[in-house]
């Protein structure tokens, strides 16, 4: 059996009963080719840290629950490995640009409404509101591919950590609601673009995006939210010139 | 209302208006990249003060080759100084940086099927080498009818 | 329950600019950032080095080179001047100040710089 390694990895810690502020606790962790992030704060907890708190579901990158900072940028703890910074420390810190509810758990309650605002959901038109539900939307696949890969998002929040704007800026709607709403809106059974439109074509829409692009970098899921916003300033550029055109009020 | 007594006190991180872009050095090139700008001005303001010493020399009451002394201290004065072909030197290099920027992202702005019934997207290197090739096309046909015309 | 929509922005002009802008500045700018360092480092000799007097005459004395000349100083001031408006709100200075001072420097250059041209062109003939 090849040797034992260990990696020293640091934790921001944040008690919100006793501690005025988060504070940093550094523990001597072994792992080996498969040990990932998430496995490794498992081990903090069952060998020296019972009161480490931190979200998980699904270990898989399914779920979403398991978004943090590891040496500053944002990853996925069942997704990131030990292996990949090997001969370096680790620092795990909470998901950035949200509020630390403790250790490294944090309030996502902004990106869920942020998400619930833009109506992420099929909307279809008159015709087809009252469609028995044995009958199917039919779609080519063409067009699922138009929207599938901005449909991959998990909801868990790295690219809000790695957005600037969004730290400047809170009332910024953000990449995930942004690339939901783009994929709502280009899905050929979907008619509801004229309920988002608002939040598109506002200031905290797409135009508070500057395309730094680090959303794009940081998503586990390869959902690319910079594109979809890109596609989303066309889009509500577009409207912009045909509401000038032939305004709707 | 619930009575029981809610323990929540959420830890708000400073926020680091002026210099969270040290960070990381993404941000930094990002911020390199968005300070081109301000050199691309700086070679707008070079145009268009030699466009005003053309005006300067276009009102003169001289004859047409005295008049020209205004734009001649801008050829060899302004154009001519060591610093600032220096800085033009530097202007260039920047804006090389921003055109390899601008087309690297150009693409993601570009979401077209191959054909109505694809399922394959327009890749990424055909709207990138389009937009090399009209860097390069322009660059050289602008030269060539400069030398020519010269 | 009432929901407030959030107002349309106007940023769409300035994103349409800005992006023909930026396109100018990686396609042409770098050639004419060129042609000016040949021309300042060949100036010794000011009638047959690059930009001499008579070459720039020629250019501005066709209504089309003039428009074409004028149509890339008006992109460029408004790509550039657009960029470190909001570069401005990246280091954290959130005032519609700066959106006055970007957008109205921009049109100040630009439109002097027309200014000029037309008086050259007028002149000239």
């Amino acid at each position: 059996m090849e040797a034992q390694k260990t990696m020293k990895i640091t934790v921001l810690r944040y008690r919100p009963e006793q501690d005025k502020e988060p504070w940093e606790q550094t523990f001597d962790v072994p792992y080996h080719q498969e040990t990932s992030v998430l496995e490794a704060l498992f081990y903090i907890k069952d060998n020296y840290e019972p009161s480490l708190s931190f979200r998980w579901s699904c270990r898989m990158a399914v779920c979403g629950s398991c978004g943090m900072m590891v040496n500053g940028v944002p990853h996925l703890a069942c997704k990131t490995f030990l292996r990949d910074y090997e001969g370096k420390d680790m620092k795990i810190e909470p998901l950035a640009n949200f509020p630390i509810e403790r250790d490294l758990v944090v309030d996502l309650s902004d990106l869920i409404e942020k998400i619930e605002r833009i109506k992420p959901y099929i909307i279809p038109d008159a015709k087809n509101a009252n469609m028995p539900l044995n009958k199917n939307f039919k779609q080519t696949p063409t067009q699922m591919e138009a929207y599938l890969q901005f449909a991959q998002c998990i909801n868990c929040g790295c690219c809000y950590a790695a957005c600037p704007q969004y730290k400047l800026n809170p009332k910024f709607i953000g990449p995930a609601a942004l690339t939901l709403l783009y994929r709502y809106n280009t899905d050929n059974r979907d008619a509801g673009a004229k309920l988002r439109a608002p939040f598109l074509n506002a200031e905290e829409g797409v135009w508070s995006c500057t395309f730094v692009g680090y959303c794009s970098e940081v998503c586990p899921k390869h959902v690319d939210p910079s594109s979809a916003i890109q596609l989303g300033k066309k889009m509500s550029a577009t409207d912009y010139v045909f509401n000038m055109i032939k305004p709707e009020h | 209302m619930s009575e029981v007594k809610s323990y929540r006190k959420p830890y708000n991180p400073p926020v680091k208006k002026m210099t969270w872009w040290t960070e990381n050095p993404f941000y930094i090139m990002y911020m390199v990249r968005e300070g081109t700008a301000v050199l691309a001005l700086f070679a707008v303001l070079e145009i268009v003060l030699g466009i005003f010493m053309i005006g300067l020399c276009s009102i003169s009451p001289l004859t047409p080759a005295e008049a020209a002394a205004p734009y001649i201290w801008y050829l060899q004065n302004f154009l001519g100084n060591p610093l600032i072909i220096l800085l033009n030197v530097v202007v260039l290099i920047s804006q090389i940086y921003h055109a390899i920027t601008w087309f690297s992202l150009m693409p993601k702005a570009v979401r077209v099927f191959m054909n109505k019934n694809s399922t394959e997207l327009l890749p990424e290197w055909v709207v990138k080498s389009g937009l090399y090739a009209a860097l390069a096309g322009t660059t050289v046909f602008i030269l060539v009818v400069a030398f020519l015309t010269v | 329950m009432r929901q407030f929509l959030p107002t349309r922005s106007d940023e769409p002009m300035y994103w349409l600019m800005f992006g023909a802008g930026g396109m100018v500045a990686s396609i042409v700018l770098p050639v004419i950032v060129l042609i000016m360092i040949i021309a300042g480092i060949t100036s010794s000799d000011p009638t047959s080095c690059l930009l001499n007097f008579s070459q720039v005459t020629t250019i501005f004395s066709n209504w089309l080179l003039s428009l074409m000349v004028f149509g890339t100083v008006f992109l460029l001031t408004f790509y550039a001047l657009h960029r470190m408006h909001h570069s401005s709100h990246d280091f954290g200075i959130h005032s519609k100040l700066t959106w006055y001072i970007a957008y109205g420097t921009a049109a100040a250059i630009s439109f002097m710089s027309l200014g000029i041209q037309l008086l050259i062109y007028v002149k000239l003939f």
